[in-house]
């Protein structure tokens, strides 16, 4: 069982309908930016998105750069 | 549209199905995905509608079309009516060679009689029916008019009465 955080699976898959639906975006396009977040995610340490702190955005550029 | 074989790699890694979503992503019946759930397919939680991570779906397929394979042990070929390897009866084979140096394995199955198939190259006959008197065959010139397809057996079936 990988480990994931169950309400962000949801937050992610009603952000998907969003992109797919009112903005039209392509599959490929949706699975780009599931594929990012998924990263940022494991970055984050599957933290509630809830607790989301810009902390955590500038520790995942840095992971991005090393 | 039923699909008889699922390709577990239609699940995508970084998303998450509801049981809908997994039935028309392998076009299978929404109870077929219901039962994978309960057959250990685990959810992400137990809120409703119930979501399954596409990693997870993957993994899970992945395994059960491991666990459904059936590789014969030495000196059997695979017998399409009885769902297993049979040893050939009588310890009758034919090998029918082809031009490429691969060949046509073909017996009858031990238990029921059916024609049983394998495609094997000559060198390996040792490996897969060890011990055994393997009648070698040739196989039909390079020049003719159509070559007969591989494996079609379907007029030397034996007759039911």
């Amino acid at each position: 069982m990988t480990k994931h955080n169950a309400k962000n699976e949801r937050i992610k898959r009603a952000y998907f309908t969003y992109l797919r639906e009112a903005r039209r975006r392509d599959e490929a396009s949706v699975d780009g930016v599931a594929k990012a977040l998924s990263r940022f995610e494991e970055a984050a340490g599957h933290r509630d998105f809830a607790a989301f702190h810009r902390e955590q955005a500038v520790a995942f550029k840095r992971k991005l750069d090393a | 549209m039923p699909r008889t074989r699922i390709d577990p790699r239609r699940a995508k890694l970084h998303r998450s199905y509801t049981v809908e979503e997994v039935a028309r992503l392998f076009g299978v019946h929404r109870n077929t995905a219901r039962a994978w759930m309960k057959a250990g397919l685990a959810a992400i939680d137990d809120a409703k509608p119930a979501l399954v991570q596409g990693v997870t779906l993957r993994a899970f397929l992945e395994a059960r079309r491991k666990a459904a394979r059936r590789p014969c042990p030495p000196g059997t070929l695979y017998c399409f009516k009885c769902r297993d390897g049979r040893a050939p009866a009588l310890g009758m084979v034919d090998f029918v060679t082809r031009e490429t140096g691969a060949g046509d394995l073909r017996a009858f199955c031990e238990v029921c009689g059916t024609v049983m198939h394998r495609r094997a190259k000559e060198a390996a006959l040792g490996a897969i029916l060890p011990g055994m008197a393997v009648r070698i065959m040739g196989g039909e010139g390079r020049i003719a008019e159509r070559p007969r397809p591989s494996l079609n057996c379907a007029e030397q079936r034996p007759q039911t009465p």
